[in-house]
């Protein structure tokens, strides 16, 4: 067996005293989709921020290996730069920062980072343009501020649009599929779908089975007070949808 | 008998006015100064309009004023000038030699050896006798200056530049510019400040006149070597349906303090003072913006934009005043500022005097730090921090340069956002 391309190993963290991980442990291998479900407050997103690198949390125990590094010692954006992307929740507004220039500024420090020189302008626009259809945006955001009088679903779409443009190896989905209306939703999936390979890998959270209709999982787990208390694989989505989680907790 | 109390900061003055090249045929004015200073104290931190920025340190020094030749022009400077028009001082003198002149028809420029007092009467030198003993002190010691003048109805396309090199350790330097635009006229002055990176101190004065119909830009790009002092002056008086257009861009330099004056006094007119403070080490950028509106009908626009970092101050002290009878007023203003550590500190105090009852003003100011959120944001995109930051930083002070009609200026203001960001 090849070795995990991610391993979360015994992760506890807190914010501000608030104990939130207890225990999460994970391995997820090249090209795996796992979907990670549970009840609002739980620690979803604090895992994935955890992941992507936000200092606020602290780590406390246990260890994430990524590619064979302990990504907890590296900053975000070298975090980034190894291939893990994290799709927010909640993506960030920035007034003046045209997404031309964020995403420029992205390609080109990951680039620098390996080495590489900086895209040429005209290979940027190409790959932009490429990009862009993939989630269906087709340029017209281009010009506007990050996420700025962005709809909903237009802010989950560039979240994907971003993801693309990075080709990461590791993608975090935190509730993408929330607020998608049934043709943005097939967009974000047909997006998933086309940038997944036997390689990289995806890690969805989801309070709805109904994106694993399109983006089909390896596991299921469900996560309840910072760890997982079961794995399954797609049907587990399915009993969730009806049962609810009261009879795991 | 009775004890002479002793004139303060004494060694202070007598340096900078031992100096005798100064141009001839002013006297009125150097008397009216000189006066002025017996009973015009230098200002301390007791002084409401000086209560953060102290300058007891420079006045304990002395400074000379000396010509000096062969200066050198930054690369920078030389290639935002293009092929336009300029005017170089050199430690407050102008340098004919370095300058190129305007030739386009409709500008001309007259340096003050060649014109007398009775030549600039009609200029603003004050606004509400408001004198402050550094301005008192310009005009006893001022050595040179030039008066600019723009024809009836003509549009200078080329801007006209204005560069102020100060080389020279303990030098100072002293200028009175005025700037005339006729009726229909419209002009653009861009004003640069560089030097060396010894101790100095720059004495400077503008007066604007601009009639009916007249559209002034003005724009200051302070580069001013490590350790020099400034301070200025600029005051403005606008008629019907002008447009002023004024900016201040803030990178290098000790201590700056700008005083910016401007009285509307005519109808349908519109102001825009903007200006942007790029400070860390132990910069201070400190500004006292007046606009008086006198009549009726018009609008005023302030945005200025301070970002902060080691143990740099900027301070903002606006004005705005909307006179008995001036209805239909339009007046904003606001100061926001960004502290990037511990012990850097923003001052801003916006204020509105409005005595007429159908205005509309609002005023406002902030003070906080990069949002770390955003911060977050673009490094989990696999941007550096620094260069996050930088385009943060951009973008905050993107909205007080928008105001800027030359676009190689704005360039380079740009660049220089960019690049003082770099050094936090
Ligand atoms: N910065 C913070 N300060 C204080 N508490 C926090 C902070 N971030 C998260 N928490 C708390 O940690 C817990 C887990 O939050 P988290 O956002 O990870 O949940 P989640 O599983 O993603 O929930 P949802 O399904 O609603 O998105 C919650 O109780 C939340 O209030
Ligand atoms: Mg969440």
């Amino acid at each position: 067996m090849s070795t995990p391309i991610i391993s979360i190993k015994n992760l506890h963290a807190e914010v501000e005293g608030h104990k939130i991980l207890k225990g999460f442990n994970l391995d997820i291998y090249p090209g795996e989709i796992h979907a990670i479900m549970g009840p609002n407050g739980t620690g979803k997103s604090t895992l994935a921020a955890v992941i992507a690198g936000k200092d606020e949390y602290e780590v406390t125990e246990g260890e994430v290996i990524f590619n064979g590094k302990n990504i907890l010692e590296l900053d975000p954006n070298e975090r980034a730069a190894e291939g893990v992307f994290l799709a927010f929740q909640y993506p960030i507004e920035i007034p003046g920062v045209s997404n031309t220039n964020f995403m420029k500024a992205a390609v080109n420090n990951i680039r620098e980072y390996h080495g590489k020189d900086p895209l040429k302008a005209k290979d940027f626009l190409k790959l932009m343009k490429e990009k862009q259809e993939l989630v269906e945006l087709k340029g017209r955001l281009a010009n506007r501020s990050v996420n700025e009088g962005f709809s909903g679903g237009e802010k989950k779409r560039n979240e994907i649009f971003q993801m693309a443009m990075l080709d990461p190896k590791f993608a975090i989905l935190d509730e993408t599929d929330s607020g998608l209306d049934i043709d943005a939703l097939k967009i974000v999936a047909n997006g998933v779908n086309q940038l997944h390979t036997k390689e990289n890998s995806f890690l969805i959270i989801t309070h709805y089975q109904r994106l694993l209709d399109h983006i089909i999982p390896d596991f299921v787990h469900v996560m309840y007070d910072g760890k997982i208390v079961k794995t399954g694989n797609k049907d587990l989505a399915l009993e969730l949808e009806e049962k609810g989680y009261d009879w795991l907790k | 008998m009775s004890v002479i109390a002793p004139i303060k900061n004494k060694k202070f003055m007598d340096a900078i006015l031992a100096n005798s090249e100064f141009v001839s045929g002013f006297d009125q004015l150097r008397s009216k100064g000189n006066k002025g200073l017996e009973s015009t104290p230098f200002p301390t931190l007791r002084h409401e309009y000086w209560k953060y920025t102290k300058v007891s340190g420079l006045l304990n020094k002395e400074f000379t004023i000396n010509k000096i030749v062969n200066p050198v022009i930054s690369e920078e400077t030389l290639a935002m000038m293009g092929d336009n028009p300029r005017l170089i001082f050199v430690n407050g003198f102008l340098n004919l030699d370095l300058s190129i002149l305007p030739t386009e028809s409709g500008i001309s420029v007259t340096g003050l050896s060649d014109l007398s007092e009775n030549d600039l009467a009609k200029f603003p030198v004050d606004w509400e006798n408001e004198q402050e003993a550094f301005t008192l002190l310009n005009e006893a010691s001022f050595t040179d200056g030039i008066h600019v003048s723009v024809a009836k109805n003509t549009k200078i396309e080329a801007p006209l530049f204005i560069v102020h090199i100060q080389n020279g350790d303990k030098t100072g330097s002293a200028n009175r510019n005025y700037f005339e635009l006729a009726t229909g006229s419209e002009a653009t002055f861009i004003t640069v400040f560089e030097g060396d990176q010894e101790i100095s101190f720059s004495n400077q004065f503008s007066s604007y006149l601009v009639a009916d119909n007249a559209v002034l830009n003005a724009f200051d790009y302070h580069q001013n070597g490590d350790l020099s002092n400034l301070v200025s002056v600029a005051i403005a008086h606008q008629y019907a349906n002008s447009h002023i257009n004024l900016g201040s861009y803030i990178f290098g330099g000790k201590m700056l303090r700008k005083n910016i004056y401007v009285s509307v006094l005519g109808t349908n007119c519109e102001t825009t003072i903007n200006g942007a403070y790029i400070l860390n080490d132990k910069q201070t950028a400190d500004f006292r913006v007046i606009v008086d509106h006198k009549a009726a009908h018009c609008n005023s626009n302030q945005t200025f934009k301070g970002v902060m970092s080691d143990k740099a101050s900027g301070v903002f002290n606006g004005k705005i005043y909307v006179r008995k009878d001036s209805q239909l007023i339009n007046a904003f203003q606001t100061n926001r500022n960004i502290l990037l550590s511990d012990d850097a500190n923003a001052y801003s105090r916006p204020q509105l005097e409005i005595y007429a009852d159908d205005v509309k003003c609002s005023h406002g100011s902030t003070i906080g730090q990069l949002d770390e959120d955003a911060l977050f944001y673009m490094m989990a995109r696999g941007i550096r921090r620094l260069e996050a930051e930088k385009m943060l930083v951009s973008a905050f002070v993107a909205d007080a340069i928008a105001n800027v009609n030359y676009e190689p200026f704005q360039e380079v203001i740009m660049e220089s956002i960019a690049s003082k960001s770099a050094k936090f």
